[in-house]
């Protein structure tokens, strides 16, 4: 058997992947907060937030399981900023804020929104997230005050338990 | 060059054979551990998880595993209820062990 790196690369990450690695994430994610290991505990369960999210987002177009990821990132950049007309930074793509914002413009664009009180919900929650989880966090020193990592746990577990209302039109 | 339309998948007669095996597994579960076994989580207001662990598994790729399992879904299932799975694994047993997922 070949080794983790040519068994992980043999093929092309895919939807069905992302959702069990943002599961995975998550507990793992939670068990570090346990252990109070708190910048590593947000660092993975921000990763989680961020596979649902896209996951949410990308879903909309109906994507199947077995659909390769990455391939469909650049096409929603150019749908947010020329069909939606919002520019904002996707960091690599790992930006929460742009995802949140690609699934609310799109849903509006399909006539269908999230009702008011989940969508504002949902920006509330992605907006706190968002300013306590980078991606390039992983290049820094740990700094975190204890309540980042317990509001970090909240919001992902709240985009957790609403992640298939995010995505069902 | 002409333009032309992707075909999802390579159905061959193993494919097929495989997933009639399935279908008539998911319509008419047996206990036999060596049909597939089948196991579904989620549903409801969570996603539809959906594993198949059987040893026939060994000789395809995981895509086209995958790709077994849904058409077999959507046959049994309908359209509908397939729009809701997010995961369809097919896992030898061994593989499934690896990954945790235990059953009875």
């Amino acid at each position: 058997m070949s080794m983790l790196r040519g068994r992980l690369a043999r093929q092309p990450e895919t939807v069905q992947d992302l959702e069990l690695a943002a599961e995975s994430r998550y507990w793992e994610g939670t068990s570090l907060a346990l252990a109070g290991e708190s910048y590593a505990a947000i660092y993975l369960m921000g990763y989680a937030a961020e596979m649902w999210l896209k996951l949410a987002a990308l879903r909309l177009d109906g994507v199947r399981p077995t659909d390769p990821v990455k391939s469909m990132l650049p096409a929603a950049k150019k749908w947010l900023q020329g069909q939606a007309g919002v520019m904002i930074d996707h960091e690599m793509y790992h930006s929460l804020w742009f995802w949140v914002t690609f699934l609310k413009e799109k849903r509006w664009w399909k006539g269908k929104p999230l009702d008011a009180m989940m969508e504002a919900r949902l920006s509330q929650r992605a907006r706190r997230l968002y300013g306590t989880w980078w991606v390039e966090m992983r290049y820094r020193p740990s700094m975190v005050l204890e309540r980042e990592a317990q509001s970090v746990y909240d919001d992902v577990t709240w985009i957790r338990d609403h992640y298939r209302e995010l995505w069902r039109l | 060059m002409p333009i032309k339309r992707i075909v999802r998948g390579t159905i061959t007669p193993e494919t097929e054979r495989l997933l009639r095996e399935l279908v008539a597994e998911w319509k008419n579960p047996s206990d036999d551990t060596s049909n597939p076994v089948i196991l579904q989580e989620g549903g409801g207001k969570r996603p539809v998880h959906v594993y198949v662990v059987w040893e026939e598994w060994a000789g395809l790729d995981q895509l086209e595993r995958s790709e077994i399992i849904l058409e077999a879904f959507e046959e049994v299932k309908g359209k509908k209820a397939a729009l809701e799975v997010t995961v369809a694994m097919g896992l030898t047993a061994r593989e499934a062990e690896r990954m945790g997922i235990s059953y009875k």
